[in-house]
């Protein structure tokens, strides 16, 4: 009796040491790199370069300063914001409506036509620039705000209505139903009845569709210029052509990573309630 | 349960029809117009206009004179000698191998991270943070890390007494790396959708089972398994689908090298398109892309539609 | 849905007020000559200005009388940021002050600047004025009709002279002619040159006084140099331009001739295509650190500085590191012509054909090729293209050296500029990084480097 207990506890603790390796090696594994980035930031080049390379080096933060002190920085968060608020806005808004048709009606072809989203999304990007560039060309499109939103959607688009389609259909149309009873409309019983019950799955979607919209690079830099320079955009032009302004991409990487990391932590409860909901069917 | 009954009667069919119309057209249609005017409305036109230049010799800056060329092109890509196979199993071997770990790790963390330990909050919102990076400023990070000389792994295997590769200058080696930091940026999607799909599992099945005396092993196999298949599949969908078109990291890390092994199907394209402008061929090798990705496609969605219909069968 | 209306406004206010900007650009213009006679009433300036001037010096004083004529135009380029191309447009700042003329440059990265500019000029869409006319895409610019000529505006009295002759001639012909007329100035001049470790060739008994003459000779100092973590050079083998780049130094120093014989055909498979190769892919691995395969020119260049490798072929924009004030290697670096030649590499400026200002953007390029401004951004480091400010001692004291690639420019051979050439260059990468690597032996690769040319130049009509 008292054997096999200090066997299970023995077990037990076996088991929790082997837990805390695994953790500590997950946390390795996906933090390094971030620890290398923003330690790259604070490094003058020549400790960067450094052969081998240093643990140990005394900070710099002239890489920051040189970041903030660009106007054209400040002008490219700004950008950077407003395209990815705008974006994930729109995405969820159509999104939305196009997920609860699918959710909530059955009609021929809604299977394929939901399906037929994803296509957009398998479209390798290079190709579709040039037509993209021309049919933006004309349409007066380039280098505008509302430009790069509308193509930041069509991408977003497909990954939206596929979460949100989940997350309706988690929703017991009873709900709504009862609500019809009561006399409201259909949009009435979905603002009030199953879009409050879905807000933790809006959230999760958000966060999936802006980090989509803040990182793209190919698009906005080729369909973008001077006046929608977004942060992806704006880090890039630290590549010259023989040189590479190596501690102010770190340094502003690691600016760009902030306002995510304050939305993720804003949402964060809903975040993980939002994936188990949505998840269910898929 | 009763207000439900009460609206099966007589005044229901009515009102339905009026709900489910707006301006006399059917409301779901209406409902999922706005989105597929503007996907198909910038779609159309670039895969339109891809399809017909796919058909032709279109150089964008050249003066070679413009010609219809009829299958040419495609018979080009798929004459067994074309470069574009060597890309296309660099491009199933990156999928494959990525897709299949992001899967292993994705599934076994976010197992762990279903259990309650200390710090588990923070470790969920931290792993988003990998999706967050510019991808210019993560590729940059990992090509100096993988550094023989400049970087720290080869650094740290040798204090360790090992004898490191050249990572992303091996032949036999490159791939693997690129995989592995496409595993590093990619996973996190993967753990935070199963995770979402484990703790929506009602925990009663599973202690039923566990009274039953089933093993932790046989739980997995045979409850928790099935039970989060559909999202494993949709998961996998979305990721091979991005992995087939994965750019910016093979060309941040070795733009294709060393020799051609590492060179993607994008990475392909890439070079025809915008290194020769050859917009016809390319074209039709993104074209070929395409097709190929919705076959791979339809495989997923098969399952996903056969396992529907044999959940929908079980209900009943 | 209130979202979307916001949005729509906030659009068209955006639309609104770029029209008003557009009309006060306009009436700007429009009233120029209606507002000198007011300048001129209230002026204090030299009797008989028109305008109050803003220019210290008399070739100030030019830019200034001939651009304000186009006061209020917007001038487009798509480059701009750091690096060569900052300095200028920092220069460019200026040259509003003295004409009005609005500038307007987009931080592009390198590799993406001919994308968009060829998308500009492809679809004739003339978002860009002045364009960065980089030779290796002469023949492409060429084929999209997109550079205007320039010799009319060159010869036309009412622009501030320039001298063509004054510029480096070999870089003149190739950076700004095509078939004989002329499509830029010769604007950043820029040659391959070989910095060697003179710290390092004093450990090991090299006088470091003689640079090796011969490609052989760096494999030999190279062997010397290497012992424990040191190696003799610094090789950049990853599948990049660069490695094309080193491969054509080290052709151009063996055969002193161009990638293609008269008949147009490749001569890569001549013995010394096949010698230049053997070099490249196993004599210079042979002394450069095993990551070097994989290298780009910032890893080479850094290696250099760091004072891991001791001789590179390099180009001078990145050569910075070795001289700053922190560098681990200063005041110990020499700085040599590579052995036996070099390649070209540099930039022309020119106007887009497609542009609206094409007079301004012209007075812009002759703006920024001028003394006064060259001698502004050779203190960067970058080069310059005109002979007589190589030989200026105040100019060669700002670098140590400047002198050099002034002497590499003298010899520097140019790579093809025909439409194809990046699609030569890259096939040459791909090969050379395949014989670097061992994916291909060094004569395979070579022979198939230059089929694949061969074949390419026959599809485009330029082999019979």
């Amino acid at each position: 009796m008292t054997r096999s207990k200090i066997n299970a506890n023995r077990l037990s603790t076996m088991r929790n040491v082997a837990l805390l390796l695994l953790v500590a090696s997950v946390w390795i594994f996906y933090f390094f790199p971030i620890y290398w980035m923003v330690t790259s930031s604070l490094k003058t080049r020549v400790d960067t370069f450094s052969i081998p390379p240093k643990w140990i080096f005394s900070p710099t933060f002239q890489h920051f300063i040189n970041s903030f002190s660009d106007p054209k920085f400040m002008k490219a968060v700004q950008n950077s914001l407003v395209i990815t608020v705008t974006t994930v806005l729109f995405s969820l808004l159509l999104g939305a409506w196009a997920a609860y048709a699918f959710a909530r009606f059955r009609f021929k072809g809604s299977l394929a036509l939901s399906f037929s989203l994803i296509v957009a999304r398998m479209m390798p990007p290079i190709v579709f620039i040039v037509p993209i560039y021309l049919l933006f060309n004309s349409l007066k499109l380039r280098n505008t705000h509302i430009g790069l939103i509308l193509i930041f959607t069509v991408f977003n688009l497909p990954f939206t209505v596929w979460m949100l389609k989940s997350f309706f259909e988690e929703v017991p149309i009873e709900l709504e139903e009862a609500a019809w009873i009561d006399g409201a409309s259909r949009l009435q019983a979905l603002t009030r009845v199953t879009l409050p019950l879905i807000a933790p799955g809006l959230a999760a979607t958000a966060v999936f569709a802006a980090l989509l919209a803040w990182n793209e690079f190919l698009f906005a830099l080729l369909l973008g210029g001077p006046s929608t320079t977004t942060l992806p955009v704006f880090l890039s032009s630290y590549i010259g052509e023989r040189t590479i302004e190596w501690g102010e991409i770190m340094a502003t990487a690691v600016i760009a990573v902030v306002p995510p990391t304050i939305l993720v932590m804003l949402v964060q409860q809903n975040l993980i309630k939002g994936l188990t909901l949505g998840a269910v069917k898929g | 349960m009763a207000s439900v009954e009460v609206s099966q009667q007589g005044r229901r069919p009515y009102r339905a029809e009026q709900r489910n119309r707006f301006l006399g057209l059917p409301l779901h249609y209406v409902l999922i117009a706005p989105t597929f005017l503007i996907v198909f409305g910038l779609l159309v036109y670039p895969l339109g206009y891809a399809i017909g230049l796919s058909f032709s010799n279109k150089i964008l800056t050249g003066s070679v004179p413009f010609k219809w060329v009829g299958l040419e092109n495609y018979i080009d890509l798929l004459v067994a000698k074309s470069e574009m196979w060597t890309s296309v199993w660099v491009t199933l071997r990156f999928a494959l191998v990525g897709v299949l770990f992001e899967f292993i790790i994705g599934l076994g963390l976010a197992m762990v991270l279903n259990r309650e330990f200390i710090g588990r909050t923070w470790l969920r919102v931290g792993l988003l943070i990998p999706l967050m990076v510019p991808p210019l400023a993560s590729g940059l990070v990992w090509r100096i890390m993988y550094d023989d000389e400049f970087g720290v792994f080869s650094h740290l295997i040798r204090a360790l007494g090992g004898d490191p590769p050249i990572f992303l200058g091996d032949p036999n080696y490159a791939l693997y790396a690129v995989v592995a930091t496409e595993v590093w940026r990619s996973s996190p999607f993967m753990v935070l959708v199963l995770l979402a799909a484990l703790q929506a599992q009602p925990q009663e099945t599973i202690e039923a089972a566990e009274v039953d005396g089933a093993s932790g092993w046989q739980v997995f196999r045979l409850i928790t398994l099935p039970f989060i298949m559909p999202v494993i599949i949709v998961a996998l969908l979305f990721r091979t689908v991005d992995a087939l078109r994965t750019f910016d990291l093979i060309f941040l890390l070795t733009a294709g090298g060393p020799g051609t092994t590492t060179e993607v199907i994008s990475m392909f394209i890439y070079r025809w398109g915008f290194r020769h402008f050859k917009l016809g061929f390319t074209s039709a090798a993104s074209i070929l892309l395409l097709i190929a990705t919705l076959l791979i496609c339809v495989f997923y969605l098969r399952m996903l539609v056969v396992r529907q219909a044999a959940v929908q069968l079980t209900e009943r | 849905m209130s979202n979307m209306n916001e949005r729509r406004r906030s659009s068209r206010r955006e639309f609104l007020r770029a029209s008003a900007l557009t009309m006060a650009g306009l009436t700007a213009v429009a009233c120029a000559p209606a507002a000198a006679p007011a300048d001129e009433a209230t002026g204090s300036q030299a009797a008989g200005a028109a305008r109050v001037s803003v220019a210290t010096n008399d070739v100030e004083a030019a830019y200034e009388e001939v651009g304000r004529q186009w006061e209020g135009a917007l001038l487009r380029l798509p480059i701009g940021g750091r690096g060569h191309w900052g300095v200028n447009q920092k220069a460019a700042e200026r040259f509003t002050e003295l004409t009005g003329i609005e500038t307007e440059w987009e931080d592009n990265p390198y590799d993406q600047v001919y994308d968009k500019t060829f998308l500009d000029l492809g679809s004739q869409s003339g978002t860009y004025d002045v364009l960065d006319l980089n030779f290796a895409w002469f023949g492409q610019f060429i084929a999209t009709d997109g550079l205007l000529r320039l010799e009319e505006y060159v010869d036309n009295p009412a622009f501030p002279p320039i001298d063509l002759e004054a510029f480096v001639p070999a870089v003149l012909e190739v950076y700004g002619k095509w078939e004989g007329n002329l499509y830029g100035l010769p604007w950043l001049g820029d040659a391959m040159i070989f910095p060697y470790n003179q710290a390092h060739y004093e450990a090991v008994g090299l006088d470091p006084q003689a640079p090796p003459a011969t490609w052989n000779e760096v494999h030999e100092f190279g062997k010397t140099l290497t012992h424990d973590d040191q190696y003799g050079f610094a090789l950049m083998g990853g599948r990049q331009i660069q490695a094309m780049c080193t491969y054509a130094a080290i052709f151009f120093g063996l055969a002193g001739k161009g990638f293609y014989n008269d008949a147009g055909e490749p001569q890569f498979d001549s013995d010394e295509g096949l010698e230049a190769m053997e070099i490249m892919a196993v004599k210079l691995p042979e002394i450069s650190p095993p990551a070097a395969i994989s290298w780009d020119i910032v890893q080479a260049a850094e290696a250099v500085s760091q004072g891991t490798c001791s001789m590179e072929i390099q180009w001078p924009g990145i050569l910075q590191g070795l001289i700053a004030e922190d560098s681990p290697v200063l005041g110990q670096m020499g700085f040599a012509t590579p052995p036996g030649g070099t390649p070209l590499g540099g930039h022309g400026i020119a106007v887009s054909n497609y542009s609206q200002n094409k007079e301004a953007a012209y007075l812009l390029c002759h703006y920024l090729v001028s003394p006064e401004i060259q001698r502004q951004y050779v203190s960067e480091g970058y080069a310059i293209t005109l002979t007589a400010l190589f030989e200026d001692p105040e100019v060669q004291a700002i670098n140590p050296y400047l002198k050099t690639m002034g002497d590499a420019m003298a010899i520097g051979l140019s790579w093809p500029r025909t439409e194809e050439t990046n699609e030569v260059f890259d096939i040459m990468v791909k090969h050379i990084n395949a014989a670097i690597t061992r994916e291909e032996a060094p004569d395979e690769a070579t022979l198939l480097m230059n089929e694949e040319i061969l074949e390419l130049r026959k599809e485009r009509g330029y082999v019979g």
